[in-house]
């Protein structure tokens, strides 16, 4: 095997592989072509992103309102939300702590009818309005973080 | 002589020249075995700019635990793989340099060369592994890398390989000795 090996390495060496200068030539030009056009093209993003922070500064100094208070307003509307979503499912479970329970299916078959026809009896789901109302209130709160997000990036 | 990391980290900075001068280093290893590869010297020439392009391209991709020429020689198998499937030339406009381009590039092609056996009998993937574990001498661990492959797998490539052409070689040598030299 490894005078297979050494005839491999020979063989390799025997292919000309003369790069011709035209060949180079057109590396090298389309390598400079591609960095000028990446540096415009950093250029031309940097230019955009200026060009938006100045736009943002200005409508902030002409509504004048502080950077702060635009901040404690996002804070309150948060707190608004986490207050809202975290004290209702609370309320509602203690007023279902407080209903009566559920009474006791009555068997309305006979013992030995029963045996042969078993009566199933399944509890109906009364939860579904308060998971919707739960849910939109999640959603509400999503958009109301959103907001505060977007509002925090002037 | 600036090691390949220095000239990478200049060319990242935005130096062409650093750049041109990793062109310069490899160019023409990369040219050879894109001859391997390629079924036309034109298309090893654009196989060898667009590695070099892509390479510039995304430079900041390239990670320095590996040798660059291994990251250079993904990037051709890459190229190479497309220029082979993309749709065949009708048959009248074949060149005639198509017969063979690497018999053709071969110095002294009587005395027969084992990268044309090599190309007629092993799939492209082996044929490369083969090239970049003894033209380039590469080790393992980099072949698997440059062909995005296990070690386990290129270890049994290359050995099925060498068994290959070992075979063909004992063939061609008792059938009229075109490779003893």
């Amino acid at each position: 095997m490894d005078e297979l090996e050494g005839w491999l390495r020979r063989d390799a060496l025997r292919i000309e592989a003369e790069v011709p200068p035209a060949v180079t030539a057109r590396i090298r030009e389309a390598v400079r072509r591609e960095a000028e056009a990446t540096s415009r093209a950093r250029a031309a993003a940097n230019g955009r992103l200026a060009r938006a922070a100045g736009t943002h500064a200005g409508a902030r100094q002409h509504t004048g309102l502080p950077l702060g208070l635009w901040a404690a307003a996002s804070l309150c509307g948060v707190a608004a939300a986490l207050a809202v979503v975290l004290v209702l499912p609370r309320l509602g479970s203690d007023e279902a702590a407080r209903a009566p329970h559920p009474a006791a299916p009555v068997a309305t078959l006979p013992p030995d009818l029963a045996r042969e026809f078993p009566l199933v009896v399944k509890t109906a789901d009364l939860t579904g309005p308060l998971e919707e109302e739960l849910d939109d209130l999640k959603s509400d709160l999503d958009k109301a973080r959103k907001r505060v997000e977007r509002d925090l990036d002037f | 002589m600036k090691a390949d990391a220095e000239l990478v980290d200049a060319a990242l900075a935005g130096s062409v020249e650093a750049f041109g001068e990793l062109v310069g280093r490899y160019q023409a290893g990369l040219f050879r075995f894109l001859l391997t590869r390629c079924a036309t010297r034109a298309d090893a020439e654009d196989a060898l700019q667009d590695t070099f392009l892509a390479a510039f391209r995304y430079l900041a991709s390239y990670r320095r635990r590996w040798q660059f020429s291994t990251w250079l020689y993904r990037i051709a198998i890459r190229n190479a793989a497309r220029l082979r499937i993309r749709p065949a030339e009708p048959l009248e406009d074949l060149p005639d340099e198509r017969a063979d381009v690497l018999a053709e590039c071969i110095r002294d092609a009587d005395a027969g060369n084992l990268w044309l056996e090599a190309r007629r009998h092993l799939s492209p993937e082996a044929q490369a592994a083969l090239w970049l574990r003894y033209a380039e001498d590469l080790p393992v661990r980099e072949v698997a890398r440059a062909l995005g492959r296990t070690q386990a797998w290129t270890k049994v490539t290359l050995l099925r390989a060498r068994r290959r052409l070992a075979a063909e070689l004992a063939e061609e040598t008792t059938g009229c000795g075109v490779l003893s030299g």
